[in-house]
């Protein structure tokens, strides 16, 4: 029976798995795993703003025919129920339009300085005359004769457009633009319109994602597949053993589970990226499978008691242990799934293996005998080359370079966003918690930027509104409008032309509420209220509460960089930690091991100092790169039977190779950074190992 | 011959249509109409429009500014309300005017008449005009009637 405990526990907890996999909740939310809640936060609100919401398509030319092909795309595009509204003209919607018929009066800048009859008078005289003389048409204002009202309606030119290229649609969707699949549909069905069309040029923010994560996948299936092959080599060529490959499997497999279910059960969820690099860290075990199988442990038939490999993995448990301290979410389920899924695995190499009857491997004595080296001149060249990364490394805290480069798209986003977005403005995000207190908020703060923009533009707050209402209240316009159609007649102008100027404008009603048209809109978020206001770049803004500068890439590189530093003080204190274990393993003699440790780290940092900048990745692979080393150092030090040591090493560091290390060969420079850490580290420890001095027995 | 080609050549490069016109303002609210008499030239980037009378003054529109340069030759730029109602109806006029961009226009829609086209808009320009008529003869556009929403009315009778 307990010769198939490994099979049963990998039955059990696959079953559990199947049944429970509905109820198990995958989070693919990636913002949350490393940025602060204030971050967090304000992706929600950048989110809920739209502001990325929107597809551009440029036809070249500035003719009626460009035109034409626009307004053709333009009612294709309105048929497509992910969009909610195109436009092509710039000129106000009709909605709007309607809107500013209502509340013109309000809106308006009024210049509330009483005129003379003579004023009145020659006033309209000179529009009078502007009518009939003028090669300008511009039609008679009935409602505003004298112009006492002010408002900007009318858009500097009528189509977007991009300069020395053509005009421009803009499509704004109502889905989900983070949802990769609801993303691609549509950019999908976009490109189809588009497919046979000569001088187009269509972008849209989601693009990248759409792009970069069908790129990533192609690349990620490379990756995997020549991990595949490499592994296959591995375990069926040099190995040439079925059973231990099978159960290996089904033991990584159980862990991973096992994982997964106590992570939820704790956590409330899983994130796929923890998942993913969970599941890379828990492989790392195989190195106990290895260890116990060249020394012949799987024939015990109780615990195997191994005292280098439980120091181990009490040591690497540990560190992950340390590491769920982070006040970094991605940090702590990352560290908690991995230090359950190397327990898990622990106890399955350690208990359940040893029924298993798989015979020890033949492994051919070497004939000399082997010097160790010298620690201490390994721990002086680590040390030297530390202090060289230290001097030369410099963090990157940009996010972007761990990106997919997707040329293309970055030209076109250049391109569109030089001539579209509003340039010369810098993006500010306006807060309160209440609509009212928003909107006064927006009033005080134009007072000291006259020429901003925002929804204020079109709502004011109430208090606004009723000051402004009393003003209009006051003015004498019944009186005016008597005057006007007396002196009008006078000049030459119809009999009732100017019935209805100036009419109803006491009887303007506060009731304004925003319109999607409006191109700004009020959010709420977590029992707040923002806004987003454009201020011209000639201001050096004084931010007080509630406000804050829209700058994604400084906001996320200062979160980066905190990031850092947290990561850093941890991996710090897990240098301790190892220390203090190795301790316990060692004794005194603990430098042995510990060079196991620090010489391949400190290569791996030398070598990013030569050929660039530190990133996230790179820390993250240091911290796998740790798991492994610790318990290598520990192994070769308390071995008895050195070639078979070397041999599960040496296993264990080609699986490690062939499942980590083809991650090199990646596009991807987050992916890449992570391969380039562990072929680094792992050739810093064959050296270790290889690279000894032999005497002659 | 080769001088032939180049000058066929050179004529279909640096073609661009224009042509003479008599321009009727009628202002519905002052009952009168006004006269003006200028030339229209529509060339790839621009548009340009010059009065002889009453008055010299000459209207350029390109696809980044509307000019107004005077006999004096002082030039200044059109804003606002004027830059808007300029370049729109200098668009109205390049479509109006050609049989071939009258037809084609997503902007229109077109109901065949005894002495051309009644034109009904779509679009921007539905919002300051409510149609407009034009005359065709032997498949040329002789002139055009534009009907503005608060009665006014721009005929231009192509010379």
């Amino acid at each position: 029976m307990k010769k198939h405990l490994n099979i049963t526990i990998f039955l059990v907890l696959s079953g559990l798995f199947f049944v429970l996999f509905p109820k198990i909740h995958f989070s693919t939310n990636f913002l949350e795993l490393f940025f602060s809640q204030k971050t967090v936060t304000l992706f929600h609100v950048i989110s809920k703003l739209q502001l990325s919401n929107n597809i551009y398509i440029a036809k070249k030319g500035f003719d009626q025919e460009s035109l034409n092909e626009l307004y053709n795309l333009k009612e294709k595009l309105e048929k497509f129920p992910q969009i909610s509204k195109v436009s092509i003209s710039l000129v106000p919607s009709k909605k709007m339009q309607e809107y500013y018929k209502r509340y013109y009066y309000l809106l308006a800048d009024f210049n509330d300085t009483r005129l003379s009859q003579k004023e009145i008078h020659q006033k309209l005289l000179s529009e009078y005359e502007r009518l009939l003389d003028s090669f300008v048409y511009v039609p008679l204002d009935t409602n505003d004769p004298l112009g006492l009202f002010h408002i900007k309606l009318f858009p500097h030119d009528k189509y977007l457009k991009i300069k020395d290229y053509g005009y421009v649609l803009k499509a704004a969707t109502n889905i989900d633009t983070s949802s990769t699949k609801a993303a691609k549909e549509l950019y999908d069905k976009v490109h189809s319109l588009l497919k046979d069309r000569k001088d187009v040029l269509v972008y849209a923010p989601f693009f990248f994602m759409v792009e970069n994560s069908s790129s990533i996948q192609k690349d990620v299936q490379r990756i995997v597949t020549f991990a595949t092959v490499l592994l296959i080599l591995l375990y069926f060529v040099m190995l040439r053993n079925f059973k231990l490959l099978l159960h290996g499997f089904m033991a990584i497999g159980s862990s991973v589970i096992g994982a997964i279910l106590l992570s939820e059960y704790f956590l409330g969820s899983i994130n796929v990226m923890v998942l993913a690099f969970g599941i890379s860290i828990t492989t790392v075990s195989i190195d106990y499978m290895f260890h116990h199988y060249f020394h012949g442990k799987f024939t015990t038939k109780g615990f195997i008691k191994d005292k280098s490999v439980f120091f181990g993995f009490i040591t690497t448990f540990g560190v992950f242990v340390i590491f769920s301290f982070i006040d970094i979410e991605l940090f702590f389920q990352l560290s908690f799934f991995s230090a359950v899924s190397l327990l898990i695995a622990y106890l399955l190499f350690s208990w359940a293996f040893s029924y298993l009857d798989i015979a020890k491997p033949y492994v051919k004595s070497q004939e000399r005998k082997t010097k160790k080296f010298n620690p201490l001149f390994v721990i002086g060249i680590s040390m030297g080359l530390f202090t060289y990364s230290y001097t030369h490394l410099h963090f990157d805290n940009n996010l972007k370079n761990l990106d997919y480069k997707n040329e293309k798209l970055l030209h076109l986003s250049k391109i569109f966003n030089e001539n579209l977005t509003k340039k010369n403005y810098q993006n500010i995000i306006l807060s309160a918690k209440s609509k009212e207190l928003l909107l006064q908020k927006y009033e005080s703060l134009q007072t000291n930027y006259p020429d901003m923009l925002g929804i204020g533009k079109f709502v004011l707050s109430q208090k606004k509104c009723e000051q402004k209402r009393k003003i209009l209240q006051d003015y004498d316009f019944k009186t005016l409008r008597a005057v006007i159609n007396k002196e009008s007649e006078k000049i030459g102008f119809n009999k009732g032309v100017f019935v209805d100027a100036y009419k109803n404008v006491d009887k303007v009603r506060c009731d304004m509420k925003e319109l999607d048209d409006m191109g700004f809109k009020i959010v709420q978020v977590d029992k707040k209220y923002y806004i987003l206001v454009l201020i011209n770049k000639k201001y050096k803004i004084k931010l007080q509460e509630g406000m804050e500068l829209l700058d994604i890439n400084t906001i996320l590189e200062k979160d980066m960089a905190s990031m850092k530093r947290t990561v850093l003080k941890f991996m710090f204190l897990s240098m301790i930690f190892i220390i203090l274990m190795l301790f316990f393993a060692s004794g005194f003699d603990l430098l042995y091991p510990l060079s196991f440790v620090l010489f391949p780290l400190s290569v791996v940092l030398f070598f990013i100092s030569l050929f660039g900048t530190i990133n996230i990745m790179h820390l993250f692979g240091l911290i796998i790169l740790i798991a492994i080393s610790i318990d290598y150092g520990i192994y070769i030090h308390s071995s008895q039977n050195l070639s078979e040591t070397k041999m599960a090493i040496r296993y264990a560091l080609l699986s490690t190779l062939a499942g980590f290390g083809v991650l090199i060969f990646s596009d991807i420079a987050a992916l890449h950074s992570i391969g380039f850490v562990i072929t680094v580290g792992v050739f810093a420890i064959f050296i270790l190992i290889y690279g000894k001095k032999y005497e002659n027995i | 011959m080769r001088y032939l080609l180049i000058l066929c050549l050179s004529v279909l490069v640096f073609a661009k249509s224009s042509y003479d016109f008599d321009e009727y303002k009628f202002v519905s609210a002052t009952s009168k109409t006004a006269k003006q008499s200028g030339n229209i030239i529509f060339e790839k980037d621009k548009t340009i429009i010059t009065y002889f009378e009453p008055k010299y003054k000459q209207i350029i529109s390109s696809e980044d500014n509307v000019t107004i340069t005077g006999k004096s030759g002082k030039t200044y730029p059109l804003k606002g309300k004027g830059r808007f109602y300029t370049k729109l109806f200098i668009d109205v006029m390049a479509q109006l005017g050609d049989l071939k961009s009258l037809k084609s226009s997503k902007d229109f829609s077109l109901t065949k008449t005894k002495k051309g086209y009644s034109v009904e808009f779509r679009g921007d320009i539905k919002d300051a005009a409510s149609k407009a008529e034009v005359s065709v003869e032997d498949l040329h556009v002789k002139g055009f009637k534009l009907f503005m929403k608060n009665g006014d009315t721009i005929e231009i009778i192509k010379k």
